[in-house]
């Protein structure tokens, strides 16, 4: 996450999204550069926007890495690290309980991680995906908290309220930088914020449940998905979080517009004298990606907690950056790594109770994850260096 | 005495790619040797084996007598090897002594800048080469900026300096500066290998010419040896170079500027053009003088401040690139890693990349993928780009058929008017003719042709009419044989 902000902040004046007509060339290599990462080297942005083919291997190594070390920190507080993985692993994976909350954690995650990843794709760093998030519950939690109108149609209404939040809020941030070139880094971050506020002004305020407790009001049965497993959280949120994966594939790969993200994403010069509009691309995906997280909330929402409360943690947003670039911004690759990230979630707290590692001990993992999969190019071209080898990744004449 | 030995050397890349077979080779002291072969034949794979850049997949390398293992460009370094890459590998935002002397020399912790600076000048002015320290790299012009770079590699002491494709982006004083430095290094007991695909150059400055095919090397030759002949050798078959069949072309403009203006350094200062229906108009003149300006102001790229933009009659000084594309105007970009291509996507995505809606393969908004991949495929055989598959990163693929990407994308595109800025750059000769022969059969057709070259060459060998571009003017359209008239508006010294 700290890696996104610096990239952010290290850019003088965000120039818009367009190089468009009136841009300025110098003459000899051309120096700036449109989106944030332009600052960077062409290395950087392949690492965030889409990471090498050999990915996989990264992505897994980073994993094996971050546990290693997660094990000697443990040991270094005197812990077994041995038992405090067993107490990990039992709680994620060890019963059909554990399982079904697995699952309940990844569902939000695999949503916000799609949001997330969608706008990497695009050159565009949307990392205020837990706000979109956040609003999204929000209006999907009035929304059902308020009306009546039938089962189905219900969650219906909710969603579509859930989807038009989100892509508001993510909205705010494209427009901003389409017409004053604000960088959407810190624009998104600063709007979760925001969020947290309004949620807050929310419960306590004009959508407060009667009663003592600021949360808005609990919702229907019509309003919350149905229970899949027998006493377990696991509801039938995680089929519409499923279902989303090939459909952002579809969107990805065989859509012209998932085309035009992408090369736009990966060369905007090249985009744009190919008469693609950078600007375009980066509005919409900002909507698109707030649009996506929204429904993680209300899939929370009428998921998991039946309403909106007044801490609820948006959290998840940040861990979705993980989880992207983990599974280099493909379906496929952030549903695999949802699914690690969820039962670390669902296993800390068993972790806890049984072997007395603290919660925040997964961010620490998570934190060495992410570490680890930015720096790995630099890493492998150490490690090979080392052994007299050299890159293969570097090939690129 | 310094020997550079190259022993069987080969380059696997999977799944089908065989860049070096059992290369062996040798360089002298005091030699200049021409490394010849066409797009894609393994010049360059090889000589990053030679540097250290890539690790052979078997064979030796053997520099003074001693069997050397290269894991890294430095490890080169320090055996006195080294290359200066097609795409130079200078970090833009550093000063030119910073860039020649960071990484080679630690210093103390804090660096005399200006001291610095005028050690590197001094040595450079030793070896014969004009750079100022502390100008930025990124504000220098490419010739520039390759002098920085093979200053840097003497600096660390390079005895074998190997230069891939050094002139394909100098201008003709350029070039001569850089061939005076090179017989200077070979006088004073150092080795050059120089890889071009322009064998005239080959012939003035290299005392061997070696030749690759398909990874393998096929002949040794003289400098003296008959150009056609060298050609001949790369390709396995004889070159023939079009001729042009000049025929008049209609009186009607398809495309033409009046008085156009746009910002850049130099912009376009008052230029006014027309290139008629049926004909082939070139731009001659020295990099630098307006040329990425002209391009992007016809494609749409860069807004004009004041004149005219006329496409077939219609007024588009104001339209966006996809508008001006969609009408049939199409273009080679001189920049190609820059605007040209997307490095890092597949190859089929990059012959398709401007064609999703026309052709067809976003119907509601849907990607036809099979008609993409089949439209892509017919490219590659079509202009014979050199690739494993068309799933390949494009950034796998040599330089020169990187560049055949784009033409075929560009002119497969059945355009009515292309604007073509260097086309053949870093093109073998083969493929050159072909893509002249294509630009050629355009005009046959009634298409329209604005050829920016600093090929005086190409540029006399296609046109019908010729412009100068000066200082960000064009001059009166020459004729294409009046060579002596284009030399002095290119210099800037006729009216
Ligand atoms: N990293 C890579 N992965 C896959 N194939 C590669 C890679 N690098 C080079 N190749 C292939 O090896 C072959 C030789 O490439 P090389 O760059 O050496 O050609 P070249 O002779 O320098 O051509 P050019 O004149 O176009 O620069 C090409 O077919 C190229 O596609
Ligand atoms: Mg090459």
């Amino acid at each position: 996450m700290s890696s996104g902000q610096d990239l952010g902040l290290v850019e003088p004046s965000g120039d818009g999204l367009e190089p468009g007509p009136g841009k300025l060339t110098p003459p000899a290599g051309r120096g700036a550069d449109v989106t944030v990462l332009g600052q960077f080297s062409h290395r950087a942005r392949a690492v965030l926007v889409a990471p090498s083919s050999q990915q996989l291997g990264e992505s897994v190594l980073a994993v094996l890495v971050a546990f290693a070390l997660g094990a000697v920190a443990l040991a270094a507080n005197g812990i077994n690290p041995q038992s405090a993985y067993a107490a990990l692993v039992s709680g994620s994976l060890g019963s059909a309980q554990s399982l079904a909350s697995t699952a309940v954690q990844a569902a939000p995650l695999l949503v916000a991680s799609l949001a997330v990843g969608i706008s990497f794709r695009a050159g565009v760093f949307n990392i205020g995906a837990g706000g979109q998030l956040g609003v999204g519950a929000l209006a999907a939690a009035v929304v059902g908290g308020y009306t009546r109108l039938g089962p189905g149609l219900e969650l219906v209404a909710m969603a579509a309220a859930a989807l038009a939040a989100g892509a508001v809020w993510a909205s705010v941030a494209g427009v901003l930088k389409a017409y004053t070139g604000a960088n959407e880094v810190i624009t998104t971050l600063m709007l979760t914020y925001v969020a947290t506020n309004l949620i807050d002004y929310a419960v306590t305020g004009p959508a407060k449940a009667p009663g003592a407790i600021n949360q808005t009001p609990q919702l229907s049965g019509q309003a919350m998905f149905p229970t899949l497993v027998g006493n377990t959280q696991l509801t039938a949120a995680i089929i519409v979080a499923l279902v989303l994966v090939p459909l952002v594939w579809l969107l990805l790969f065989r859509t012209g517009y998932g085309f035009r993200l992408r090369m736009v994403g990966l060369n905007p010069d090249a985009a744009t004298a190919a008469g693609f509009s950078v600007r375009r691309v980066g509005v919409s995906v900002l909507a698109l990606s707030g649009a996506l997280a929204g429904l993680g909330g209300m899939l929370e929402v009428a998921g998991v907690l039946g309403s909106v409360p007044q801490d609820m943690s948006l959290q998840v947003g940040y861990t979705a950056i993980v989880v992207a670039l983990l599974g280099n911004n493909g379906p496929g690759g952030i549903l695999l790594a949802s699914t690690l990230l969820g039962a670390l979630a669902a296993g800390s707290t068993n972790m806890q109770s049984a072997a007395g590692v603290s919660g925040p001990f997964v961010v620490l993992l998570e934190a060495i994850m992410i570490g680890t999969v930015v720096g790995m190019p630099v890493l492998v071209r150490y490690l090979r260096a080392r052994r007299r080898t050299a890159p293969r990744g570097a090939e690129a004449r | 005495m310094q020997e550079l030995q190259l022993i069987h050397i080969d380059k696997f890349f999977p799944p089908n790619t065989h860049a070096c077979a059992d290369v062996s080779l040798t360089v002298r002291a005091g030699e200049v040797v021409a490394l010849l072969g066409e797009n894609g034949a393994g010049k360059t794979t090889l000589m990053r084996i030679a540097s250290g850049v890539t690790r052979p997949d078997g064979g030796s390398i053997v520099k003074d007598g001693e069997r050397v293992v290269l894991g890294s460009p430095r490890d080169a370094i320090r055996r006195g090897i080294g290359m200066v890459h097609q795409h130079f590998m200078l970090i833009p935002r550093l000063s030119v002594a910073e860039n020649v002397v960071l990484g080679f020399e630690e210093g103390g912790a804090v660096l005399d800048r200006r001291a610095m600076a005028r050690r590197v000048e001094a040595f450079a002015a030793e070896v014969g080469l004009a750079v100022a320290g502390d100008r930025r790299v990124e504000d220098l012009a490419v010739g520039e900026q390759q002098r920085v770079e093979i200053v840097r590699a003497l600096y660390r002491g390079v005895e074998v300096l190997i230069l891939d494709e050094p002139t394909a982006v100098l201008t003709p004083a350029e070039t001569e500066g850089l061939f005076r430095v090179v017989r200077e290094m070979a006088a004073g007991g150092k080795s050059v290998v120089f890889i071009s695909h322009k064998l005239h150059e080959v012939s003035e400055v290299a005392d061997r010419v070696l030749i690759l095919r398909n990874g393998r090397l096929v002949a040794e030759r003289p400098p003296s040896a008959p150009l056609g002949e060298l050609a001949a050798l790369m390709v396995g078959e004889p070159v023939e170079a079009p001729s042009p069949s000049r025929r008049p072309a209609s009186s009607e403009p398809v495309l033409s500027l009046g008085g156009a203006r746009s910002r850049g350094e130099p912009g376009l200062r008052d230029v006014s053009l027309s290139v008629l229906s049926g004909e082939i108009v070139g731009i001659a003149g020295v990099d630098g003088n307006g040329q990425v300006a002209l391009e992007e102001a016809l494609v749409g790229t860069r807004s004009l401040e004041g004149g005219t933009f006329t496409l077939a009659g219609e007024r588009l000084e104001r339209a966006s690139p996809a508008a001006i594309r969609r009408r049939g105007l199409v273009r080679i970009p001189s920049e190609r890693h820059h605007d040209g291509m997307v490095a890092q996507a597949s190859v089929w995505e990059n012959l398709v990349l401007f064609d999703l809606a026309e052709l067809g393969f976003a119907r509601h908004g849907l990607l036809d993928v099979r008609a993409a991949r089949r439209r892509a495929e017919q490219l590659v055989k079509n202009y014979d780009i050199r690739c494993g598959s068309i799933d390949q990163k494009l950034a796998e693929l040599s330089g020169g058929n990187q560049q055949k990407v784009i033409v075929a994308r560009e002119l497969g595109a059945g355009p009515r008017v292309v604007v073509a800025a260097q086309p053949t750059r870093g093109l073998d000769v083969g493929a050159t003719a072909s893509v002249h022969k294509a630009l050629i059969e355009l005009r046959e057709r009634g298409g329209a042709v604005l050829l920016i070259s600093a090929d005086l060459d190409e540029i006399c060998q296609l046109a019908d009419r010729v412009y100068v571009l000066y200082e960000g003017r064009v001059s009166q359209p020459v004729a294409p044989d009046d060579r002596e008239q284009i030399g002095r508006l290119m210099a800037g010294v006729a009216a």
